[in-house]
């Protein structure tokens, strides 16, 4: 155990203090170093580090010289140069039971600051250990060479909700693959739903044909829903929905329909049925009304492919423990999205209260675990599934639903919605207004932390909230299925189809595949 | 010209007529003229003007003012009264700024502290005695100047 630094006295705040170190390589900002209390560890973390002392800026003019020869020129061998004033925020001392406990006595001047060691970090950051039931391994310590890895809590995350917000093409998706495949694994069995706007998620079913999925009697499955599996029944609709889908209703026609469907809900109906209702209580008095909404539901619900009278998913076969199911959204318009994800949330979330409380209808009896890409979309509060969301959000963790909100602009999500997404994973964001809204939102994120992501690059992380004990700065593990959202190689593609033109009499045309009376 | 006075570890005074910024060479040592002054003899204050005028005719140049140098040692060694002062050769100035094959001035700080104007005097000559490090040079010369003006409010 060697020190790397001796104590120079109380910074700013409270909790804070300074120490200067020689080492120009192991002090970085985000590191966890401690100093000693009796024979406790008090765990800090690094939150700034800065010379002591800065080179005239004129000694830095000539980039062919060094300013060390200046000074060396000048007889300075002042070591001051090459030390570091490292600011430090005190966590506490680690107790298994009450997490970390902090002393409220800042160190002495002069006191020796040392490095955390491995099982020092190991067995105060994470509450899991790698490969143990209810452990997601998401990557390594951002700051250290050797690999720590950084081990979330499973039961927490899941019960909790979590959230991943990064700029695009910061490795959310990627992010988001390595969290499925962890959830997939033998020690964590989940039962996972995808919600997958961009198809970048169906690479996953790599994972039945890989070992690490796989022990005596498990074996993971992935399901890759696509646009003509992906069907909600008309009957499931509210009544909110469907007017959402009828544009431009007269108030004499939505309280017709209002009236019917009062009449309907809860039991099972087709589009045939409902518009004969409609006529049915429109009488002969109101019938250009029941005309002009038979028009509009024959125009917007039969045309809406993912609804249908008689099909729906059946959430048993969606969502059952050790299976991931994929929905691509690709092929759906966005009213078609939002309506979907509102409809499949309301149920799944239904059939857990109805498990849990032992009422009558569909029943899910185990806890769910939801993703859901492009988040900004479904949790504003302008969206059709805000409702849902925010009651999954809020009363999701005691019948065990647990939601994975995925977006690169925070600022759009709720914050309401956001705030209750306890484990946050950020990766880079420049966004200044998404910064703040971020600081905003999510309480265990301070300002430092906040000062860290324009610095993060692709694959690095903060990871913070109840699934780990402290905010850590990560770099994501590889994933063993391949990234489905790799983005597209322009040039390569424009290269490989001018490679297959030839031309024809002063026009060109591309190689069409040879067909079998090409041959002849 | 003879080392009249030691003041402290690094300046000592020289009789005779030096200009600022000059180097001499007392010994093996290497100075830089900082200072020059001329001064009576101590015994004329003591005289009346007829008694000067007397002594004058007898001794014309006991009663002459002197001129003296105040020299600020660069090189690590010391100097006595009485020693032997010269003017330095080019060589010789090179050979005391060249250390481990580099420059080496580490007298700068305490003579920019006290000297600022001869300090930059020093780094010019140096510039012409190595050309070939002109460019580090120029920078300490540049930040000793940028020192200088930083203090005045221009």
């Amino acid at each position: 155990m060697k020190a790397i630094g001796l104590v120079k006295g109380p910074a700013e705040s409270p909790h804070e203090f300074t120490f200067i170190t020689p080492d120009s390589s192991k002090v970085k900002s985000g590191e966890f170093v401690y100093y000693l209390l009796g024979d406790k560890k008090v765990i800090c973390r690094v939150v700034k580090r800065s010379p002591v002392r800065l080179y005239p800026t004129l000694y830095l003019s000539n980039p062919e010289i060094e300013p060390e020869r200046i000074l060396r020129i000048l007889g300075v061998e002042n070591p001051e140069f090459e030390l570091y004033e490292v600011k430090a925020a005190i966590m506490g001392y680690f107790d298994e039971k009450l997490g970390f406990v902090n002393p409220r006595i800042q160190p002495k001047a002069g006191q020796k600051i040392y490095l955390a060691e491995r099982e020092v970090l190991e067995n105060s950051l994470f509450r899991k250990k790698v490969g143990e039931i209810g452990s997601i391994h998401i990557g390594y310590l951002l700051n250290r060479e050797e690999d720590i890895p950084v081990v979330l809590d499973a039961a927490l995350l899941t019960s909790e909700h979590m959230c991943i917000l990064a700029s695009t093409g910061s490795g959310k998706s990627y992010l988001a693959g390595v969290l499925a495949e962890e959830l997939l694994k033998p020690y964590n069995s989940a039962a996972l739903l995808i919600f997958d706007p961009h198809g970048e998620y169906h690479t996953l079913k790599e994972i039945e044909g890989l070992k690490e999925f796989s022990s005596d009697n498990y074996r993971a499955r992935v399901r890759i829903y696509d646009k003509d599996e992906i069907k909600i029944r008309l009957s499931e609709l509210e009544y909110e929905e469907l007017v959402n889908l009828l544009p431009d209703l007269t108030d004499k026609q939505e309280a017709l329909l209002n009236r019917v469907y009062r009449n309907l809900e809860g039991s099972y109906f087709t589009s045939s049925e409902l518009i004969e209702k409609i006529y049915e209580a429109a009488g002969e008095g109101d019938k250009l009304t029941a005309k002009a909404l038979e028009w509009r539901i024959m125009r917007y619900i039969k045309n809406f492919e993912i609804i249908d009278d008689n099909r729906h998913i059946e959430l048993k076969e969606l969502l059952k423990p050790g299976q991931a199911s994929v929905l691509q959204l690709t092929e759906l318009g966005d009213r078609e999205q939002e309506t979907l994800v509102s409809v499949l949330l309301k149920r799944i979330l239904n059939a857990r209260i109805n498990a849990e409380k032992g009422l009558k209808g569909e029943k899910l009896e185990y806890p769910v675990f939801i993703i859901i890409e492009e988040a900004h979309r479904f949790a504003s509060k302008e969206a059709r599934s805000y409702r849902v969301l925010r009651t999954i959000l809020s009363e999701g963790r005691k019948f065990g639903v647990g939601v994975c909100l995925i977006s690169q602009r925070p600022a759009k999500i709720d914050s309401d919605i956001l705030s209750q997404c306890m484990t946050q994973i950020v990766m880079r964001i420049i966004n200044p207004a998404d910064q703040e809204y971020i600081r905003k939102s999510v309480e265990s994120i301070g300002k430092d932390m906040i000062e860290e992501l324009p610095g993060l690059t692709k694959g690095q992380a903060l990871v913070s909230g109840v699934a780990l004990n402290a905010p850590v700065l990560i770099r994501v593990r590889e994933r063993l299925t391949s990234h489905g959202g790799v983005s597209k190689d322009a040039p390569k593609e424009w290269i490989d189809w001018t490679r297959n033109y030839r031309e024809e009499g002063g026009i060109k045309k591309v190689e069409r595949v040879k067909l079998f009376w090409d041959e002849t | 010209m003879r080392v009249v006075r030691v003041l402290n570890s690094k300046e000592f005074e020289v009789e005779g007529e030096l200009n600022i910024g000059e180097f001499v060479k007392v010994g093996d040592e290497i100075a830089v003229v900082v200072e020059v002054y001329c001064e009576d003899p101590e015994i004329v204050k003591y005289m009346s003007r007829f008694d000067i005028e007397e002594v004058k005719e007898f001794l014309p140049d006991l009663a002459e003012p002197k001129n003296y140098a105040k020299c600020f040692l660069l090189s690590e060694g010391r100097v006595s009264v009485g020693e032997k002062v010269e003017i330095a050769e080019d060589e010789r100035i090179r050979e005391v700024h060249w250390k481990n094959g580099d420059l080496y001035m580490p007298y700068i700080p305490e003579l920019v502290a006290k000297y600022p104007k001869v300090a930059i005097d020093v780094i010019k000559k140096l510039e012409s005695l190595f050309p070939e490090e002109r460019d580090v040079l120029r920078i300490i010369k540049a930040g000793l100047e940028f020192s200088r003006i930083r203090r005045v409010d221009v």
